[in-house]
């Protein structure tokens, strides 16, 4: 890392991010390059201000913090990435190792537990919170989420997970086939698939989990 | 009409009347206990006769929006809008609660700069502090609110079921009445701690308690016990570990019928015709006990009330305090580990929470690396934790890690043969391993090195 650690924040609460851009400018070594609200305005700031470390709100609205984040490693491999979020979910905490996260703060954590992410990992350290850390295991393929049943979501196609979003929004199959256009038959089918992907063969089970893991409004 | 039904079971099909075939029975109580989510509608489906009386022959669920008007009678219609309401007000709790946790984060650290830049003892100081403090307690307010409305995952953690249940017995006498006698019989050494989430416990006990309060509408006695037991006996199956804990709930008041008996261990749906006992909280409660890797039991001799048993897998004292000292970051006493493991992106999280234990941690991604690391040490390294995946397969990956690196070392394998047979200062542990229970074991592995002991 340079002596002066570039941050770029990203949240869609100018209220929140210029707070944190008040607090980290207290710090030294610290320098901020950038506060954005949408992820198309991260990836453009991130572009141009090339930064060490993005503080990345996953919950944006349009697009995720978690797909800009993508185009941004694919663009400034060396940025660094803090998620943050309201929600804990395995979905987001998956995604966010697969894109070799340096941490993973929930916005639960006080704010100075934000500022000592940030220290951590301009150290060259990691920072996950508590309840995401909790659900962290290490396996053969590297640190993974805990529970199995839920990785498996991991395998399911777009159609799928199109399929469960709208199971967990209450629509009943034949509803699901026209807002989708495609037959009954086909829907049940990619529910077929899905169900045994999750093993989970209980349609209110199904819902649960999707709401849970923040399928139900994709 | 956008809702499915599980059908019944055959037999009770023709049973079925004819003007409100799937009824409306009730929404859960709350949005979180049974959907957990907002915008997810759950209902009961009832094939039964009488629409006043209980139903006969309660079958499945009904999940999804509310069935068109033609469908319902005006009872189950009012009872489904309601229910509709609810869905909504939970979809709105979250998007509220959300932002509203962000402005907290807003005043929370717009406190806290405004704090920095005044000396110690300025008298804004105090207010500033209060700010904070009422901010957080704000934001307490909000994860509950998100918990209640299904916007999160509910927390489980390490808790004390002895006092739970004990602390519990002041609501237990206020539900069930003057009318009823509450008896407590609580095993209180040693205190039972199981892994789960004091919220949703708390809802199994009250549940059950105004489950037999129903059944003793004129009075009765309610006995509250808590026991340990050893796994395997009558009601708890086959869950995990040596040990269960046995939570139990017996009434004197009208009993289960048979039907009650099975559908508890085999349906979702249980009510007893006239018993007043309440099929919907026993159905909760009988999720909420699975989830936490339980079981539920009743047991009903004719006539003589009922026994609920709720039996939990118990985990040890010692491992919890250690969960809990990890938590502090306080297991590690800074004593310092030598950490082996490839994969940068996995070293560095591990090296987190061994680090957030209270561990010092230094990382290298060999074993040429660790001999290094051991011979420029200013201490010797009270454990080593190795990734044996990385070295080798099998037990001769193991041995070679042990044979390369002194004192107490902690190898972790995907090799589900490897055992650490040849060498006691080996511990393995296999993959997938929890990374909240590495700091536990390596402070186990320290706590029973020889010079440990000796100090000791």
């Amino acid at each position: 890392m340079p002596d002066q650690v570039r941050i770029l924040i990203v949240d869609d609460h100018v209220l929140v991010r210029s707070t944190v851009a008040d607090r980290l400018r207290q710090e030294t070594a610290l320098q901020i390059v950038g506060l954005a609200g949408t992820a198309e305005e991260a990836v453009g700031l991130a572009l141009a201000g090339r930064p060490d470390i993005v503080l990345m709100d996953i919950d944006l609205d349009g697009a995720s913090g978690l797909q800009a984040a993508r185009q941004i490693r694919e663009a400034v491999p060396s940025a660094r990435f803090i998620f943050v979020s309201a929600f804990v979910y395995d979905r987001y905490i998956q995604e966010a190792l697969l894109l070799h996260a340096s941490g993973y703060v929930s916005k639960r954590e006080p704010l100075e537990v934000l500022i000592a992410a940030v220290r951590n990992v301009a150290a060259g350290e990691r920072y996950f919170s508590p309840q995401v850390l909790r659900r962290l295991v290490i396996d053969r393929q590297g640190v993974r989420i805990a529970r199995e049943s839920r990785t498996r979501a991991s395998t399911l196609t777009e159609r799928e997970l199109e399929i469960l979003s709208n199971i967990a929004q209450g629509l009943a199959k034949k509803d699901i086939a026209a807002r989708l256009a495609i037959s009954v038959n086909t829907v049940e089918r990619h529910c077929e698939n899905l169900m045994d992907k999750l093993n989970i063969h209980d349609r209110v089970k199904l819902a649960r989990f999707a709401i849970r893991e923040g399928y139900a409004n994709l | 009409m956008v809702f499915e039904t599980i059908p019944p079971k055959r037999s009770s099909r023709s049973s079925l009347p004819t003007d409100c075939p799937v009824r409306f029975i009730g929404m859960v109580h709350e949005p979180g206990d049974f959907a957990e989510g907002p915008g997810f509608l759950c209902m009961m489906a009832h094939f039964g006769r009488a629409h006043s009386g209980m139903p006969a022959g309660v079958r499945g669920l009904v999940t999804g929006a509310i069935p068109p008007e033609p469908r319902l009678c005006r009872q189950c219609r009012e009872q489904a809008e309601n229910a509709r309401k609810m869905r909504q007000l939970g979809t709105i709790t979250t998007g509220i609660t959300h932002d509203f946790n962000n402005l907290l984060t807003a005043i929370v650290g717009q406190a806290n700069l405004a704090m920095m830049g005044l000396p110690d003892g300025h008298p804004a100081r105090t207010s500033l502090k209060m700010i904070e403090k009422a901010a957080q307690h704000g934001g307490e307010l909000t994860d509950a609110l998100l918990q209640a409305a299904g916007g999160r995952a509910m927390e489980r953690a390490p808790l004390n079921l002895t006092r739970l249940l004990t602390d519990s017995l002041a609501m237990v006498r206020a539900i069930v009445g003057e009318r009823v006698e509450v008896w407590a019989s609580i095993e209180s050494e040693p205190e039972v701690w199981v892994v789960g989430s004091a919220l949703q416990l708390r809802r199994v006990i009250f549940n059950l308690v105004d489950n037999a309060r129903k059944a003793m509408p004129t009075g009765g006695r309610l006995t509250v016990g808590l026991r340990r037991r050893p796994a395997g006996l009558f009601a708890t199956g086959d869950l995990d570990g040596p040990e269960v804990v046995e939570m139990s709930f017996a009434d004197n008041g009208v009993g289960l019928s048979a039907e009650l008996r099975s559908a508890l261990s085999r349906t979702t749906r249980h009510d007893a015709p006239g018993s007043g006992r309440n099929g919907l909280g026993l159905h909760l409660v009988r999720e909420i006990v699975l989830d936490h890797g339980g079981r539920l039991s009743a047991m009903s001799p004719a006539g003589s009330g009922a026994r609920f048993v709720v039996a939990l897998p118990v985990c040890s004292p010692a491992v919890e305090q250690m969960a809990g000292a990890s938590a502090d970051g306080r297991l590690g006493h800074r004593a310092n580990l030598l950490l082996v493991a490839a994969d940068d992106h996995a070293r560095s999280i591990m090296a987190f929470a061994l680090r957030s234990s209270g561990f010092e941690v230094v990382e290298v991604a060999g074993l040429a690396a660790a001999r290094r690391a051991v011979e420029e040490a200013n201490r010797p390294f009270s454990a080593m934790i190795v990734d044996a995946d990385d070295i080798s397969a099998g037990d001769d990956g193991l041995d070679r890690a042990s044979d390369s690196l002194p004192g107490r070392v902690v190898t972790l394998t995907s090799d589900r043969r490897a055992k650490a047979a040849k060498d006691a200062r080996v511990r393995v542990l296999h993959k997938p391993v929890r990374l909240d229970s590495l700091a536990i074991t390596a402070a186990q592995v320290i706590s029973e090195s020889p010079e440990q002991e000796e100090a000791a």
